[in-house]
Formats: C-alpha cells, sequence, structure tokens
C-alpha cells in the first residue's frame, strides 16, 4: 500500500522549502486523491507532506510533522476526517483545516466548521480553482455559499430558544458576531453576491471573504465544550 | 350617571312610601245618595239605654251592646234594598223589625284576630214597605278590642253593591291574600333552605313565615269548634316572630345575631305559654299585659337594626327591609294604641303591613338570586372565555407540533437522502470524474461532471423554504460561476431586484433552478456565448422576471434545438409562470415569469412532471 507514503523528497531541502505551505491530504478514494495530489504538487507555494488514505496514517503524520495546512475528505474507513481537524487545531492552532466534499451540504460543511474548518472544496473543483481557493484561504479570506449562509443564520437565530438548545448549543457558545459580520451573513444568506455585499456595506469585495474566516473561527467549537461536541454534535450528524 | 341613579331611587323609596302608608290614612268611600243611619240607640250590658251617633266606639273589652235604630220608606220600593254595614266589630247580629236577618259570626270570615268586617243585609218582603221600620243590632265585642259600628246605608244594589265589594276585596280577600303569599313564601324559603342548608337566613325566613301563620288559627273555627279558646295560645306562640324578625335583620346587616336572642326565640314565648297553660297568670292579661306590649315595640327594635345596617355598615339590603319596617312599625305601633283605646279604629293594620313585609322578604331574596346568578354568568362567562382561550393555545399547539413534526420528518428525510447520496453517488460520480480525467475522457468527465451537477441542484432545491427563490438562485449562481469561469465565459449576475415570491417548495425552486440551468446550458451549447448576463426584476404586478441573456447567434425559433426550450416551456407553465425566448441583436434572451404566489398544486404537478 502506498497511500499515506512521504512524498521522496520531502524531507530534503527543508531550508529551502522553509517558506512553503507544508501540506497534508487526506483521501479514501484513490482516483481523487491522485487527482488532488497532482494538483497540489503543482502549486508553488505549498508541498505536499503526505497523501493519506486513512485517518490512522494522518494522524501519524500529523504527530510526526508540521503541517500548516490538512485538505480531508470527511468520511475515511477508519474514522472521521473531523477527528484529524481537531488533531491538527489542536497541535498547531495556526494551521488551517480545508474540507473536500462531493456534495459540500449544508450540515457536512457546518460540522467542519464547528471542528475548525476554515474553508470547503468540491471533490470535481478545476486544478486553478482548488490552488485558488488555497491561496485565498492562506490569505485570510473563506469562501460562504448562501444556503450554508442560511443555515448559520438559522442556528444564531435559535439562540434563544431553550427547545432547540441541543442543536444550537456549539452556536450559542460562539463569541458573539459584530454588527458587520452579522449583516453580511444575512445578505449573503440572502442570496447576494459577494460584489452586492461588498456595494451594500460599503466594503471593498475583497474584505467579505475576510469577515467570513473570522465568522467562522467565531463558530469554531471551543475546547470548553469538547465533550459536549463529542457526545451530541458528531453522534448526532451522519457524515 | 351615579347622580341620576341617586335620585331614581329617591323617588322609588318615596313613592313606594307613600303607598305602603295608603292603609294608614286611606278611609275607604261610603255609598252616596242613599238613605244614612247614623243615629242609634245604645244599650251598654247592665246600664241604661243612651242616644250615640255612628261610628260609635264601645267603652269595654269583651262587650255586648244593643243598637237600635230607626228608618223610614216614604214608599214602598220597587226595587230591591239592601241595608249596608261598611264596618262593624267584632260581630254582630242584625235584625230587621224583629226577623233575625244576618249573624256575621256565621255568614262572614272571621281569620282569627283580624278584625273588621263588613255586612249586607238584603231588605225584602215587608221590610220594604212604606213606613217606618226597626233596626236591632246586638254588637259583640272581641277580647283585645272594644266593639265598633259605623254608619248604615239603606240603597239599591246599584248603589251599594260597589262599596260592598271593596270591603269585602280589602277586609276578607286582602286577608287571605296575604295567608296565601306567607304560606307561598314559606314553601319558597323552605325549599331554598333545603338546597342551601349553609345559609341560615333561609332557615330564619322559613320559621318566620311558619311562626306568624299560628296567627290566623281563627280559621280553624268550622272545622275545630273549640279552637277560639286556643287563640292566646296561637297569639303567644306566634310572638316569636318578633324575634325571629331581629335575626334576619341582624342576619341581612351582616351580623351574626347573638345567642340570647336566638334562646328568646324559644324561650320569651315559651315562659309565657308555660305561665299560660299552668293557670299562674290568666290569658287575657298576659296578651294584653306581656304579648301585645312586646309584638308592638319588637318592630321598632327591628326599625333599629336594619336603620344601623342601612347607614352604618351600608348594608343595600337593609335599605330594602328598612322602609317595610317602618310602616310595619307603625302599624303595629297603630293597633298597639287601638288595643290601648287611644285610638278609635276597628281594624288591625299590622296584618296587612305584614304583607309589605313578605314583599320586601322576596324581593331581598330574588335580588341575592339574580346577583348570585349574575356572578355565576359572570364566572361561567370567564371560564368559557378561558377554556376558549385554552383549547385556542392548545390548538395551536398542535398545530405547531405537527407542522413541526412535519418538517422534522421531511428534515430527517431530507438528511438520510443526502447521507445516502453523499456516501454513494456522489462520492463515485466525484471517482469517475477523477478518473475519466486521467483517462482523458472528455465526453464521460462532462456527463459525470453534469450529473453531480444536477445531483447538487436536487440536494440544494431540497433545502428551500418559502420566499427563498432569490437564496436558491445564488446556489446556482455559486455552481455556475467556477464551470463559466473555466469555459472563459463572463458571468453577469444581479438578483437584488428580484421580489420575493411566495409558496415557494423545494419542488418550484429545483423547477426554476433547472430553467436557468437550461438557458445557460444552452447558451453555452448553442450560442456560443462569451458572456452571460443573469437578472432578476419584478414585473408590473409584482411578477418575479428572470432574464437570462447571452450574446450568441440570436434565437431562430424552435429548430433541432427545441426540446430544451420545450423543456422550460413546460415547467414555467407547470410553475404558472411564462416562458418566453426571443432574439436580441446579438444574442439571445430567455425570460422567465413567475406569479407573486405560487400555487400549491402546480407543486404537485411539478413533482409528477
Amino acid at each position: 500500500m502506498q497511500f499515506g507514503k512521504e512524498r521522496p523528497g520531502a524531507d530534503t531541502g527543508q531550508d529551502r522549502d522553509a517558506g512553503l505551505c507544508r501540506t497534508l491530504l487526506v483521501e479514501d478514494d484513490e482516483p481523487l486523491r491522485l487527482r488532488f495530489e497532482s494538483i497540489l504538487s503543482g502549486w508553488r507555494s505549498g508541498r505536499l507532506v503526505a497523501a493519506c488514505g486513512t485517518l490512522g496514517e494522518a494522524m501519524a503524520v500529523l504527530q510526526s510533522q508540521p503541517v500548516d495546512l490538512l485538505i480531508t475528505d470527511l468520511r475515511l474507513p477508519d474514522g472521521h476526517g473531523i477527528q484529524g481537524i481537531r488533531r491538527l487545531r489542536a497541535t498547531n492552532p495556526q494551521a488551517e483545516a480545508m474540507v473536500v466534499s462531493a456534495l459540500a451540504d449544508n450540515e457536512v460543511v457546518i460540522a467542519a466548521i464547528e471542528a475548525g474548518a476554515t474553508g470547503y472544496l468540491l471533490k470535481d473543483v478545476g486544478s486553478a480553482d482548488l490552488i485558488e481557493a488555497i491561496e485565498e484561504l492562506r490569505a485570510g479570506r473563506s469562501p460562504i455559499s448562501s444556503s450554508i449562509a442560511r443555515v448559520i443564520v438559522r442556528r444564531l437565530g435559535e439562540r434563544g430558544q431553550p427547545a432547540h438548545a441541543q442543536a444550537a448549543a456549539p452556536f450559542r457558545e460562539a463569541a458573539a458576531l459584530t454588527p458587520r459580520e452579522t449583516e453580511i451573513l444575512w445578505s449573503i444568506a440572502k442570496g447576494l453576491t459577494y460584489a452586492e455585499v461588498a456595494e451594500q456595506l460599503g466594503l471593498s469585495r475583497q474584505t467579505v471573504p475576510v469577515h467570513i474566516k473570522s465568522i467562522y473561527r467565531k463558530l469554531q467549537v471551543g475546547n470548553r465544550s469538547e465533550a459536549v461536541f463529542e457526545a451530541s454534535r458528531l453522534g448526532l450528524i451522519w457524515l | 350617571m351615579a347622580v341620576g341613579q341617586r335620585w331614581f331611587w329617591a323617588i322609588l323609596a318615596m313613592l313606594a312610601t307613600m303607598a305602603a302608608s295608603v292603609p294608614l290614612w286611606l278611609t275607604l268611600p261610603v255609598p252616596q245618595h242613599t238613605l244614612v243611619i247614623d243615629q242609634a240607640r245604645f244599650t251598654a250590658a247592665g246600664s241604661t239605654p243612651g242616644q250615640v251617633a255612628l261610628p260609635h266606639v264601645q267603652g269595654r273589652h269583651r262587650a255586648q251592646g244593643y243598637y237600635r235604630m230607626a228608618f223610614e220608606l216614604t214608599q214602598a220600593s220597587t226595587q230591591q234594598l239592601y241595608l249596608f254595614i261598611p264596618m262593624l266589630s267584632y260581630r254582630a247580629i242584625i235584625a230587621l223589625d224583629g226577623d233575625v236577618a244576618l249573624d256575621t259570626g256565621t255568614n262572614s270570615l272571621i281569620p282569627g284576630v283580624t278584625l273588621g268586617v263588613s255586612a249586607l243585609v238584603p231588605l225584602s218582603g215587608r221590610h220594604l214597605a212604606a213606613g217606618p221600620h226597626v233596626i236591632d243590632i246586638l254588637l259583640e265585642a272581641p277580647g283585645v278590642t272594644r266593639g265598633y259600628l259605623s254608619p248604615l246605608y239603606v240603597g239599591t244594589a246599584q248603589q251599594i253593591a260597589p262599596y260592598h265589594r271593596l270591603r269585602v276585596l280589602v277586609l276578607e280577600h286582602t286577608r287571605m291574600m296575604v295567608l296565601a303569599c306567607q304560606l307561598l313564601v314559606a314553601i319558597a324559603t323552605l325549599m331554598a333552605w333545603i338546597y342551601r342548608p349553609q345559609e341560615s337566613l333561609y332557615g330564619w325566613l322559613f320559621l318566620l313565615h311558619m311562626v306568624s301563620t299560628a296567627s290566623y288559627a281563627g280559621l280553624l273555627a268550622d272545622i275545630v269548634p273549640g279552637v277560639f279558646g286556643w287563640l292566646p295560645y296561637a297569639f303567644t306562640f306566634s310572638m316569636s316572630s318578633v324575634f325571629i324578625l331581629h335575626i334576619i335583620a341582624l342576619k341581612i346587616n351582616g351580623t351574626a345575631p347573638p345567642g340570647w336572642l336566638r334562646a328568646c326565640v324559644v324561650a320569651v314565648p315559651g315562659a309565657c305559654l308555660l305561665a299560660m297553660a299552668l293557670g299562674a297568670v290568666s290569658a287575657p292579661a298576659l296578651l294584653i299585659g306581656v304579648v301585645t306590649p312586646i309584638m308592638v315595640v319588637s318592630p321598632v327594635v327591628t326599625v333599629a337594626i336594619s336603620a344601623w345596617g342601612a347607614l352604618a355598615k351600608k348594608v343595600p339590603e337593609a335599605w330594602l327591609l328598612l322602609l317595610p319596617l317602618c310602616c310595619f312599625s307603625l302599624a303595629t305601633l297603630h293597633d298597639g294604641a287601638m288595643i290601648a283605646g287611644k285610638v278609635d279604629g276597628p281594624v288591625f293594620l299590622s296584618l296587612y303591613y305584614r304583607q309589605l313585609l313578605i314583599v320586601a322578604i322576596a324581593v331581598i331574596l330574588m335580588r341575592r338570586f339574580g346577583l348570585s346568578l349574575m356572578r355565576l354568568d359572570g364566572a361561567n362567562a370567564h371560564l368559557k372565555q378561558r377554556l376558549a382561550e385554552r383549547e385556542a393555545e392548545l390548538h395551536r399547539l398542535h398545530e405547531e407540533e405537527r407542522s413541526e413534526a412535519a418538517r422534522r420528518v421531511r428534515s430527517e428525510e431530507r438528511h438520510r437522502l443526502t447521507v445516502d447520496l453523499h456516501d454513494g453517488l456522489s462520492g463515485h460520480l466525484a471517482s469517475i470524474i477523477a478518473l475519466a480525467e486521467r483517462e482523458r475522457s472528455a465526453g464521460i468527465e462532462r456527463t459525470a461532471r453534469e450529473a453531480l451537477d444536477d445531483l447538487r441542484l436536487v440536494i440544494h432545491s431540497l433545502d428551500i423554504g418559502d420566499r427563498e427563490l432569490m437564496a436558491a438562485l445564488s446556489g446556482l449562481r455559486e455552481r455556475l460561476e467556477p464551470l463559466l469561469k473555466r469555459l472563459g465565459v463572463e458571468l453577469e449576475w444581479s438578483m437584488v431586484r428580484l421580489p420575493e415570491i411566495s409558496g415557494v417548495t423545494p419542488a418550484h425552486a429545483l423547477n426554476v433552478l433547472r430553467i436557468v440551468q437550461e438557458a445557460v446550458t444552452n447558451a453555452l451549447r448553442h450560442g456560443p456565448a462569451s458572456r452571460i448576463a443573469v437578472r432578476g426584476s419584478a414585473g408590473p404586478q409584482g411578477e418575479a422576471v428572470i432574464a437570462i441573456d447571452n450574446d450568441g447567434v440570436p434565437y431562430a425559433g424552435a429548430g433541432k434545438g427545441g426540446t430544451g426550450v420545450r423543456n422550460m416551456g413546460r415547467r414555467a407553465a407547470l410553475l404558472g409562470g411564462t416562458l418566453r425566448v426571443e432574439a436580441l441583436a446579438a444574442g439571445t434572451r430567455v425570460t422567465l415569469t413567475l406569479p407573486p404566489r405560487l400555487a400549491d398544486d402546480l407543486a404537485e404537478a411539478g413533482r409528477a412532471g
């Protein structure tokens, strides 16, 4: 099995790679893993540390090597990508995590955001788009779709209602969003484009995804509620 | 309003007082234009005869006196004539020209102590002959008052009858009415007491009416011949009613009657009866010396009690009792004065005022019933309102619960579907895309991408709620953006002016998204466009108008590529909207117009299609 095999030359030329983004790829589907591998190998600003097919391999890599960016599938043969994200965030709080999903449907993305991911990719993403998405994330900007914004807005709206306490608990504990962030979230949830949001709120178009990343960070479930998260959230959501 | 009401009550009280005091000042009318006999020769037992004027009151109690009167008929009358005695007390045997014509003791109703009757004697045969006639009357006085004889009248039926009937009504029928009312109220209060034993007022009212009927014992004279001997006992027994009246007045004031007063109800008449039975005191002496003073003075005490309740304690019901009590008290004082010989009158008035008391008590009882019913109605209305509110609340909760349950089921179903698609189909499609890419099978890759895109469209539309068409469209935009960017086609997207339409369901949303996607796909396939603009705007009637423009080849009617356009048109029709495809100067425009409110059944049809 060559899954998780470290790429030849990965441990050579450390000095030369010093400024590069050390990337870990976790994807159990072989054709897709190979596809992402080939795309990422063409990325000049980053270096693929390893491409793993299982969570175990990924955990081993995270244990032994510093990783700046984790690109992971969620459903893995021996576990869940979220566990990898949590491990990454624990060992290196500065590191970024992106989720790879075939549909990028709301529940998957929200769960990943709560685990600490700040970006997501579609499995059929084009090579240029993939690199662009990573670059954007590295630059402090996160993407958001209107439907995910809608879910977040809905859940934030449920804060005051004890009946939904269970579902909204992590969101309730999230640091309060600033009025600007709330406005952005609402506008995107309504279906406006970044450009329209920026125009309405008098921002530059590039500032919108910066706010989104900040929102994601605030939505990340803190260590304090880790137990609650593990017990309820992960168990309740079938990913 | 309050002042007006006060005046109303004041006037009503004045009228009631006037009406109630009628017996105190009213004298019944006497026949006019008849022969009046107002002189008599009176012979008291054991004394010398003397001339007296009528009306005449005898000097002593329990006495008999003879009256002889004369009248003369100038000519023999062709009409029937009557001798009318408007008032006599207590019993008279009347003889005409030596023939006994009437004994009121046998002919008139004498209900106990209620004295004063009228008598009507028809003249017949020789009594109608012209010339002088003699009337002899033996008048018997009762034990407690003096005998009384009014002037006599001789006249025709026409002249006499109305006055006689009035006397019969007032002196006989009214007295029986009092008894009837008393029995009626006794029964009513008894029933009230039986069903509401916790209100002792009803019990006392019942006792009051029962005890005071004893004074009517004289009515039994025809059945029980010796009843007159028992009358002093009956009167003494009925004396307890005055103590009961005190208790009732106190209860109406809202004050608990003291124990000694309750004891008096039994103790005072009981002691008198015992003394009478043992012969310690003679019955008439006891009646005159003890029973009568108590009966006369007691109502004054009751008046004081009610006045205290009405004025000091501000009990409205005490006012209702106070007025009749005042009259009743006056009447008893009048009767007391009559017995004492201070007032010349043949009729005891207290009996009539008992009627008034009964009316007042009935008014109080009805008022209480009315108020209770009002309170009951109020409570009922309140409860009904509360019940209705509760029911509405329950109904609302039930509806909420139902819609929540339905929403949950839909959400779970959607979730399961998404998970299944996510785990299976979509992963495989992504894998196929990766493989085809590697194998450089452009056709397979494109088809797999289209399949995955369509799948995302379906999944995405599942999440769409009402008034979220704009959000649904933006989901499509997010998927189109990278695709068009890869193809080097510029996308201009603006939905800010799209009105939010209602009645949007996932099925509606999917149809709209498919139409827009088809339009974009057509633009890419047949266009071939380098620039696509999707714009939302509002129609004149609030319709949602979505226009998809491209800068490709202008549309040239439904040719071989007409299937796509026909599909779009069918979908638009299912949504209750319209689709128009038109050629621009340089390019094609597809315009989808949707009504402000999408119909539900169309959703069904849309799903079936």
